[in-house]
């Protein structure tokens, strides 16, 4: 902290100035950026969506050694030719913004996997930095890399760090502020084979090309040849014939495919570079965590584990959540007495009063508790890496059930947002896949359907019903797939990375925790205290008895539930969340546990909410990304789905209950 | 040398990468995850259903999960 603290000064203000200099993180997921990213910028960080796609990235102003920088951390890649959303995100920024300099991150561990990227990004003749991260880990593993060797294969400085520990961010800071002073210096491109490089020198002489960055044409010239739809928007002019006599050429000579070809030679390089530069010593023992990971990732102990955990979270979350519930309580009690004098007033003025502190005591004191145990323990489950066992033992169910192997990360998301979890099904590449994803998706109970689950169990019925609804949406989501699937192709085979097993770094899931949190109390929160008030204001004039009396058939009729919730599921679709304290704003409670509810009640509700409706954001969503017929169907299949539930848990729990 | 199928392969066993058969898109995202014809790798996890989990010896033991339609388009063989 100290080291880190004497080389860079956080400025006042987030504010761009022209001569504000722009630096990047580029490198391959899991790499360790973000990490990076929070040792340099420490507190002050924005987040901000790519236009058109919810691909998150962050960026912060910081100053080394009083030169402002604008700091920005771009989403990882394995390669500059993208095949999913977050790889065309970064590809598209450093194609089409004006950067000064690319520090590119390594996992040391991995280093000659990650030079593939590295030899790429060379290839764009921007000054760079080459970050070799996780310096101790690598240790322990017996890796050593020769950095200044590295340095001088490349023509920019690598330095050795680890963010996590602070460790060289001092040198790391001295060679950032060297890439952005006037004696800067340049990748020296790594050379292709004799042949294909004389192709790549007669196009590069031809071509004119538009960018902010003033690239090396080099970089068009070799992407004409490997994966022209990339680039060319940004070639004003080139010969295409001779580009087509070098496609031609090189296929005739490697016989295989252009993209094969390239991806082939920088494969090669990166051999050749790490054989150089890096001497391993061999290991006597298999360390503990990567034992501890096999016994992950094998078939039965793996279920076992998973089982294990998935049990030991929600627990957590029940146990947190109660417990932060009734340590809120009091305070917020107080100041219902605090504010109850005014009720004498004017009844219409009463009714805004009380809907605000309905809306505040709703969101903290019923939405908060949970919410908050539910961030953090996902954020441990991704920093740990565990996150992506989970999509690996998964993905044997998830062929059982007829999808794709891909959609099991989206699926995971779900349990997040069902917003970006949707967005992620973008990496399906099969269109019908895609769609029979994006429909399950909406089933798998997201932050706030968890909060509504929990918050209602906990109050009314305890854990072992927490888990039953559970494990019944998970069976429910089966259910629809197995059926959906019937109508779609076989799925195609998965292939993802499964990065090492880690200890979660606590100041990162703090920092995941905090970006959410803040993003709920900027955007959720408002809406909970308007939607509150506007519910209060619609009771004053009976307008929520009126929604009541419109659903009744539905509630009271056919689901045997209390008419007041009627109301509760019209906000549910605004937000899942909303329902959950509606329900107490209907019945004029303060404390969920005073519900004149029963239990089979509370269960049928619950598990019809979590169903019934996409709600308005993911409908949004729904409507843009597969249009309006596609929207209707998951509205069908959610309104069959919740009804059929709901009547079966009636239908049980007034048999045998 | 006996050339098999990567879902044939043997839990631990280490093997050379002979071909991949797959289509572009797999085979894309293959090359771009480190996996390359004549890569040393070793299977961890081989259970007869399910996808198979591997370790890219020729790349610091980068480890990657194949799902079974994938891993059949690739072909293997034993070393020594």
């Amino acid at each position: 902290m100290q080291e880190l603290l004497s080389g860079v000064v956080l400025p006042k203000k987030l504010k761009l100035n022209t001569s504000t200099k722009t630096i990047v993180l580029v490198g391959q997921p899991n790499s360790g950026k973000s990490t990076l990213f929070n040792a340099l910028s420490d507190v002050k960080v924005s987040t901000a969506n790519f236009a058109g796609t919810t691909v998150e990235y962050k960026e912060t102003n910081i100053e080394v050694f009083g030169e402002p920088i604008h700091l920005i951390d771009l989403p990882g890649i394995y390669s500059l030719n993208p095949l999913e959303p977050a790889e065309f995100v970064t590809t598209t920024y450093l194609l089409e913004n004006p950067v000064d300099l690319i520090v590119n991150v390594i996992d040391s561990t991995l280093v000659t996997k990650s030079l593939e990227l590295t030899i790429e990004l060379l290839e764009l003749g921007l000054p760079m930095v080459v970050v070799l991260n996780m310096k101790d880990e690598a240790t322990k593993k017996g890796i050593s890399i020769d950095e200044t060797l590295m340095s001088k294969i490349f023509g920019v400085p690598v330095v050795k760090i680890s963010a996590l520990y602070r460790k060289g961010i001092n040198e790391l800071l001295d060679a950032i502020s060297l890439q952005i002073s006037p004696e800067k210096t340049f990748p020296i491109p790594t050379k292709f084979t004799f042949h294909i490089e004389e192709w790549i020198n007669k196009i590069e002489s031809t071509i004119a090309f538009s960018n902010p960055n003033g690239f090396n044409p080099r970089f068009f010239a070799i992407k004409l040849l490997e994966n022209p739809s990339l680039v060319e928007k940004y070639i004003t002019t080139y010969n295409s014939e001779l580009v087509e006599n070098a496609k031609r050429d090189i296929i005739e000579h490697h016989k295989t495919s252009l993209f094969e070809t390239f991806a082939y030679e920088r494969h090669h390089h990166s051999m050749e570079i790490s054989h150089k530069t890096t001497r391993y010593t061999s290991r006597s023992t298999v360390p503990f965590v990567e034992k501890l990971d096999l016994l992950f990732l094998k078939p039965v102990s793996g279920y076992f584990f998973a089982v294990l955990f998935f049990i030991l979270y929600f627990f957590l979350v029940f146990w947190v959540g109660n417990w932060l519930s009734s340590l809120l309580e009091i305070p917020l009690s107080n100041l219902g007495d605090i504010i109850s004098p005014l009720k004498t007033n004017s009844a219409f003025l009463w009714s805004i009063v009380d809907g605000l502190f309905q809306g505040v005591s709703g969101a903290l004191g019923i939405v908060f508790p949970y919410f908050l145990p539910l961030l953090i323990l996902t954020a441990i489950l991704e920093e740990s890496g565990y996150m992506a066992r989970i999509a690996f033992l998964m993905d044997v169910i998830f062929h059982q059930i007829g999808l794709h192997g891909k959609s099991v990360a989206s699926f995971v998301m779900g349990f997040g947002c069902t917003v970006p979890a949707i967005f992620a099904t973008r990496i399906i590449e099969n269109r019908r896949d895609r769609l029979l994803a994006s429909v399950l998706i909406n089933f798998i109970p997201c932050s706030a359907r968890l909060t509504v689950i929990f918050a209602l169990t906990t109050a009314l019925t305890g854990p072992i019903w927490t888990i039953v609804i559970f494990g019944y949406i998970l069976l429910a989501i089966a259910v629809t797939a197995k059926v959906l699937s019937l109508f779609f192709p076989k799925p195609i085979g998965l292939i993802m990375e499964v990065p090492p097993l880690r200890v979660p770094s606590l100041s990162i899931v703090l920092r995941k925790t905090q970006y959410k949190l803040v993003e709920f109390f900027k955007v959720a929160f408002p809406f909970l205290l308007v939607g509150s008030v506007v519910l209060s204001i619609l009771d004053y004039f009976n307008f929520t008895e009126f929604l009541n009396n419109i659903l009744q058939p539905l509630i009271t009729n056919l689901l045997g539930l209390p008419k007041e919730l009627g109301s509760t599921l019209v906000f549910g679709f605004l937000r899942k969340e909303l329902a959950v304290f509606m329900t107490a704003q209907a019945f004029g409670v303060t404390d969920l546990r005073l519900l004149p509810i029963t239990l089979q009640q509370v269960i049928v509700y619950i598990v019809f909410l979590v169903f019934y409706l996409p709600c308005v954001s993911t409908s949004a969503v729904l409507y843009k990304e597969f249009g309006l017929k596609h929207l209707g169907l998951t509205v069908l299949i959610g309104l069959l789905l919740s009804t059929i539930s709901a009547l079966i848990f009636k239908f049980i729990l007034t048999t045998f209950f | 040398m006996v050339v098999m199928f990567l879902t044939e392969a043997n839990n631990e066993k280490v093997v050379k990468i002979v071909s991949i058969d797959a289509g572009r898109g797999a085979k894309q995202r293959l090359i771009a995850l480190g996996l390359h014809p004549n890569d040393l790798i070793q299977i961890i996890s081989n259970p007869g259903f399910g996808p198979i989990l591997i370790k890219n010896i020729s790349k610091n033991d980068a480890r990657i999960a194949i799902g079974r339609g994938i891993a059949q388009k690739i072909k293997v063989e034993y070393i020594n």
